[in-house]
């Protein structure tokens, strides 16, 4: 049982690592997934992901649309009619309407499709334990999880390699303020 | 108003008579206690030292209330994740502590002296190390602008004090008793810490605080280098469920609706610059979250 669930895990993490590959060299891209989403208001459909981009068609408010991929504050979409065109739309014109479809479900994480807006709006997660008004009311605290989490030590080099890593570059010159 | 001082001023002084024990209860200083309620009774803020103490405290009944989670590679991830974004906030020096909580719940939380919480439910929403950073900035910037603390020392200055010195005088009066009678109190006096947390947890931080964690969290974001369209992203998918599911009810009842926070972004996004290298790290947090 234990040598099946460890081949599973290695096919698992081949698949993975090709999935990775595959995305290698696509910097602020994302993401593998396909979402179902309705566009908010009357709204060009860019060919590219800027704002000078020449227009493909116009799209009218409440149209349908499927999200592919979202880069920065633009999402690359499909229309779901029969014209199936293909373009980028503003971020904050578009509005999701059925729950997201992962290429890559996180195999130790809870589904959290259950708890998205179906047809017949019944909505659960039952059987395992929650996290809610009640269970803060009730609790008499944990110490010994409280030690437990602190024993996570990272070093400033240990940030700076993970930094690295991903080529994150900080931009100090963006201070944190806030002007309404 | 005058008997509201007097009853402030004869707690503090029954407050005092504990200080100087430095008796600790199930992990907590009892004598350190009576010397936070005492000062933030003297003072109008807490000072970082009394901010600690009091985030022990808030985090542990946190932690009482659901689980960390079983994977210490989720923990260490998140920790990575986290602390690398605190060292581009206000308090870089504060000691930084992120941990995974094992629930389907879809929540996260912020307790001052920089204990961050996120749920299992909440991660299992994020599809990039970007939207993980957004929701971390979230939550650091809620610390990094004291806004627990402020609304505790706004609203509940004399209830903590109230609280805590009743208590702690109790616990005083039975030292030396038999063994049973210390259990009760030592339960009391976790009570009264708890209670403090429990009010900030459950009613939430204002309207204003929330939005205002979110428009300098895409600041902290993009400062570290991660792609600050990434907490709109997640705003969008927490938009799309269920207004009444269980797994998102203590989080929308103590914050404004998604559709409120993408419209409030969505004034304060376009104020960033756009000639920058922004990163998703798409592929390091499936890694991470897949492979263990």
């Amino acid at each position: 049982m234990a040598t099946q669930a460890r081949s599973k895990h290695l096919v698992w993490r081949a698949i993975c690592s090709g999935i990775i590959v595959m995305l290698c060299g696509v910097v602020v891209q994302s993401h593998a997934t396909t979402t179902s989403a309705q566009v908010t208001q009357t709204t060009p459909l860019k060919q590219q992901p800027m704002m000078q981009a020449d227009n493909i068609t116009s799209l009218q408010a409440q149209q349908s649309i499927t999200i592919n991929a979202r880069q920065g504050g633009w999402y690359q979409v499909q229309t779901s009619d029969e014209t199936k065109l293909q373009g980028w739309l503003p971020l904050f014109f578009v509005r999701f309407t059925q729950p997201t479809k992962t290429a890559v479900t996180p195999l130790n994480l809870p589904r959290s499709n259950s708890v998205f807006k179906s047809s017949q709006q019944v909505t659960s997660t039952t059987g395992v334990r929650g996290l809610n008004r009640g269970d803060i009311e009730s609790s008499t605290g944990d110490f010994a999880a409280l030690v437990t989490m602190q024993k996570f030590e990272l070093s400033a080099s240990d940030l700076g390699n993970f930094g690295q890593s991903v080529a994150l570059q900080a931009n100090p010159d963006i201070k944190l303020e806030h002007k309404p | 108003m005058i008997r509201r001082l007097l009853c402030h001023n004869l707690l503090a002084a029954c407050v005092l008579n504990l200080t100087s024990c430095g008796m600790s209860v199930n992990g907590i200083n009892v004598g350190k206690i009576a010397d936070l309620s005492t000062n933030i009774a003297k003072s109008a803020t807490t000072n970082q030292a009394e901010e600690l103490l009091l985030g022990d405290q808030l985090a542990a009944m946190l932690l009482g209330a659901s689980k960390l989670h079983e994977s210490s590679e989720w923990q260490h991830y998140i920790n990575q994740v986290g602390r690398y974004l605190a060292n581009y906030s206000n308090r870089p020096d504060l000691p930084w502590t992120f941990a995974v909580l094992d629930t389907p719940d879809i929540n996260a939380f912020a307790v001052p002296g920089g204990y961050v919480f996120v749920t299992s439910g909440l991660l299992s929403l994020l599809q990039s190390e970007a939207e993980l950073a957004a929701v971390l900035s979230h939550e650091i910037i809620h610390i990094d602008q004291r806004h627990q603390l402020v609304e505790m020392e706004r609203q509940n200055k004399l209830e903590i004090l109230q609280t805590i010195g009743s208590v702690a005088a109790e616990y005083k009066a039975a030292t030396g008793e038999a063994t049973s009678r210390q259990a009760l109190q030592n339960q009391r006096i976790a009570q009264s810490v708890f209670g403090i947390g429990h009010s900030l947890y459950t009613k939430g931080l204002s309207r204003d605080d929330e939005l205002q964690a979110d428009a300098l969290a895409v600041r902290l974001t993009a400062r570290a280098g991660y792609d600050p369209y990434a907490l709109a992203a997640v705003m969008q998918r927490l938009d799309a469920i269920d207004n009444h599911s269980g797994s998102l009810q203590l989080l929308l009842s103590t914050h404004p609706t998604p559709f409120d926070r993408l419209s409030a972004l969505q004034l304060t996004l376009p104020q960033l610059p756009t000639d920058r290298h922004y990163v998703v790290a798409e592929q390091r947090f499936t890694q991470h979250l897949v492979a263990h």
